[in-house]
């Protein structure tokens, strides 16, 4: 991480001016996820015509280019909070298993199957891990029908203090 | 693209103006991703004059070229016309700030 002093002299900030750097990486996937759906919403209706859009734009644009960062490196990020340890059930850890033994897509129905579960409980499971980043999932439509196909997620699991999410250093 | 991050500025003062930016870069390139500078001054008839100088990325051309929206409203009765809401939008054509922001 760059240093305050150096960020001052790039851009020719006084040195006693404050400023806060706030991380994109520490953001835990979920809220990540939900910034993104709220932003692309607002802008959408809006575009580029108050001066508040203009900050959201950027905003909306950085967060979406490191929700292709993670996706790429297959990264995730959660927080260490209550909730992970509510997120991580057996079930869920023999559903990931299954997904990375086998390699490659299932569907819903498919993992029921494997799993000798319902698919009404698969398919929380997939959308509560999916918003974790711990699996992707994309709609087909073949001659088999139309579907819903997962495939494993993140495999790297980045751990972060609860909140404040993204603010790092402060002077 | 490597790890963003935004630079939270705080206030400053340069001349009558008051000055709050926001800059985001890439922390491992160095990059420059965009910048909010949001200007606020009091004008002597009593207007409240906000400058936003604005660089970010939308995919077009028109769009992406650094520019700034300018607002006037009356400090007393802010719901005077909502019109003002609405702002103007422009090419970055003004000397006197970017003077100052470079």
């Amino acid at each position: 991480m760059k240093e305050l002093n150096d960020i001052h002299k790039k851009y020719g900030i006084p040195d006693d001016v404050p400023i806060t750097i706030f991380d994109y990486v520490s953001i835990p996937t979920p809220i990540l996820v939900e910034k993104i759906s709220k932003l692309k919403l607002r802008l959408e209706d809006n575009g580029d015509e108050t001066m508040e859009d203009s900050f959201e734009i950027n905003e909306y644009n950085t967060l979406k280019e490191e929700l292709t960062r993670r996706n790429r490196e297959g990264e995730t990020v959660l927080s260490l909070n209550n909730d992970l340890a509510s997120l991580i059930t057996q079930s869920r850890v023999k559903l990931i298993a299954l997904l990375q033994l086998s390699g490659g897509a299932h569907s819903i129905r498919e993992l029921a199957d494997e799993l000798g579960r319902p698919e009404k409980s698969v398919s929380r499971d997939v959308e509560i891990l999916e918003r974790h980043g711990l699996v992707n999932t994309r709609e087909i439509s073949d001659k088999r029908g139309r579907r819903r196909e997962v495939r494993v997620g993140a495999t790297k699991l980045v751990l972060v203090p609860e909140s404040p999410p993204g603010e790092i250093e402060a002077k | 693209m490597g790890k963003p991050i935004r630079i939270d500025v705080g206030e400053r003062k340069l001349g009558d103006w008051t000055l709050k930016s926001f800059i985001w870069e890439d922390a491992e390139s160095g990059l420059l991703l965009g910048y909010n500078h949001h200007f606020q001054r009091m004008t002597k008839s009593g207007f409240v004059e906000f400058v936003r100088l604005d660089h970010h990325k939308k995919g077009e051309a028109s769009e992406d070229a650094p520019h700034a929206h300018i607002r006037l409203e009356a400090r007393e009765t802010p719901n005077i016309n909502d019109s003002v809401k609405t702002f103007n939008r422009l090419l970055l054509k003004i000397p006197e700030i970017q003077e100052v922001l470079t």
